[in-house]
């Protein structure tokens, strides 16, 4: 167990509403290199999102062990950020109190956390804008928004629950762009969920695949293509036969009925 | 201001609009010329068919009701023999619009900031909730016109009795609204916040009550028009004695009912006209200042209503 990020065993069951037991995860093993880009892959319900709030310490898990750091992962912790399939601004706050919003939780210094919060908000391309609400912001710019926040306390591990799902073609693909270029510049170890294959290749070091009903892992693969990735690292054939390998996976476990 | 705006904008974008388009694009215009023909068509059908004063007045007798009672401080309409029995008459309109105005502006901040703080305390413990809320649906279901002659009881004939009832009927929308949107939060928003460690402190004030605001609005907007409703029935049981000169007793309710024993319809119509112009300034305060408080969600104009 020498991980940065690691789980071995995890089991998570919880009951619903009419009393049934559903097991959500069995059997999750893996490991995450400190700075290393994992991408979490599979349809719904396979239990992606409930791995992700077990790692930030939103849900608790049934069994099995969750360390970060070599330190068990029991509650909310300050290393960690989080960014949610909605970005999840508050609607009264403006680019920059919405971006500062940790800091002020975690009582950091504003005048070292100031300067801090605008370079992040240039570094996202939000200068400019820092004065204004959220319903003036474009989608793109609110998920934008929502990524510096998580970054503002500088945590080590960025947990990202299908940052982009709500986007269109185009955005998405220029925002994995800037993912890859602020992941590049920041070094932070990030778990990526996703339903897009592509973009599970595209931006990860290892892509994690799932299936449901018990959510489990079926297969952990590597992406060996060198960085930075462009737009036309989509067309090459390492890429395509990756896409293509996932693709089968998630098929023949019959998931993706 | 907003209105010329907008036809501005249209006449350069598509150019020559027809009748039926700028008048869509100018609500108040439109509602300007339909009030004018209801007038028109209300004076010229009472008149036509000769229907007496006494069973439904022309415009043109409630509007000089109206100017009488405003610049000549004769608040009859002098007409159908109007008996002014209870002393009422002579006293300004002014007055009986101060008495109403001061018992409904009062009972609307005293029982809406009460409903507000209680939304407040019932939401921090499930049990409070659990204890007290069921007092308090089965005393919102009860007739408030039927406590009014305990609340003059208890608290006189005096303007005291009128504010308690006003404020009763303005805090029950603003404690259901609290507590509605104090639940309203997301999951995700609470989960930002579980995420960042905040204290139940900080998720209340950064998160959960900015939350909860177009909602308390929502019931501000419900609870000015209430405030009115329940001075005028507070004045209904029974006015008090006028506080700033005049005299005798003061209340546009009272009048309403002096107006009544009298068969003075025109003037009925009259004090019907001030109370609808006094209810609607009131709401227009509350929505400029929602307006003003509640820049950040733009979509609620639409979702919440009046």
């Amino acid at each position: 167990m020498n991980g940065y990020i690691s789980v071995s065993n995890l089991e998570k069951e919880y009951v619903t509403a009419s009393r049934e037991i559903v097991h959500a995860l069995t059997e999750i093993n893996f490991e995450i290199a400190e700075g290393e880009f994992v991408s979490v892959v599979g349809p719904s319900g396979c239990g992606k999102s409930t791995l992700l709030k077990i790692l930030g310490g939103l849900l608790s898990r049934t069994s099995g062990t969750c360390t970060l750091k070599n330190t068990p992962i029991d509650g909310p912790r300050n290393d960690v950020g989080i960014v949610f399939q909605d970005p999840v601004l508050l609607l009264w706050r403006n680019v920059l109190q919405n971006t500062m919003l940790p800091a002020e939780i975690l009582g950091l210094d504003a005048k070292k956390t100031l300067p801090r919060a605008h370079d992040l908000i240039r570094l996202v391309g939000l200068d400019g804008f820092e004065d204004k609400y959220p319903h003036e912001l474009s989608g793109g710019m609110r998920q934008r928004n929502a990524i510096i926040r998580a970054l503002i306390h500088d945590p080590n591990v960025l947990l990202m629950d299908e940052p982009f799902g709500a986007l269109d073609a185009m955005t998405r693909e220029q925002m994995n762009l800037e993912l890859q270029r602020i992941w590049l510049e920041s070094k932070k170890t990030v778990f990526f969920i996703t339903h897009s294959i592509p973009e599970a290749v595209f931006l990860g070091d290892r892509v994690i695949v799932m299936t449901p009903r018990p959510g489990r892992i079926s297969e952990i693969i590597t992406v060996d293509i060198p960085r930075p990735r462009s737009l036309d690292t989509m067309g090459d054939e390492m890429f395509v036969e990756l896409t293509q390998k996932i693709r089968n996976l998630l098929y023949v476990e019959g998931s993706l009925d | 201001m907003a209105t010329t705006d907008r036809k501005d904008e249209t006449s350069t974008s598509a150019g020559d609009p027809s009748l039926s388009e700028t008048l869509l694009q100018r609500p108040y215009l439109l509602f300007g010329v339909s009030f004018v023909v209801l007038l028109i068509v209300w004076e010229w059908t009472v008149t036509y068919f000769e229907v007496d004063d006494f069973i439904f007045p022309a415009p043109s007798g409630v509007a000089t009701a109206l100017m009488r009672g405003l610049f000549f401080y004769d608040v009859g309409s002098g007409v159908g023999g109007a008996a002014d029995f209870m002393g009422l008459m002579k006293t300004s309109f002014y007055n009986h619009i101060s008495h109403t105005l001061f018992e409904a502006v009062m009972g609307f901040f005293m029982g809406s900031l009460i409903g507000l703080g209680l939304g407040l305390v019932f939401m921090q413990s499930k049990w409070v909730e659990a204890i007290i809320m069921p007092y308090v649906v089965a005393f919102q279901t009860l007739p408030k016109l039927a406590i009014a002659p305990l609340f003059i009881i208890w608290f006189g004939y005096e303007v005291k009795s009128k504010i308690f009832l006003a404020g009763l009927v303005a805090f029950f929308p603003l404690l259901v609204n609290t507590m509605v949107g104090l639940k309203s939060a997301a999951s995700d928003q609470i989960d930002l916040m579980r995420s960042l460690s905040a204290s139940r402190w900080q998720m209340f004030w950064k998160m959960q009550f900015p939350n909860a605001l177009p909602f308390i609005f929502a019931g501000f907007e419900i609870a000015v028009v209430f405030a009115l409703l329940g001075a005028i029935l507070g004045e209904f049981v029974g006015a008090g004695q006028c506080m700033w000169g005049g005299r005798g007793q003061c209340g546009l309710g009272i009048l309403l009912m002096q107006m009544s024993f009298s068969s003075d319809t025109t003037g009925t119509f009259a004090i019907l006209v001030i109370l609808s112009c006094m209810g609607l300034g009131m709401h227009q305060v509350v929505r400029f200042v929602k307006k003003k408080v509640l820049f950040w969600a733009p979509e609620t104009d639409k979702t919440m209503g009046a």
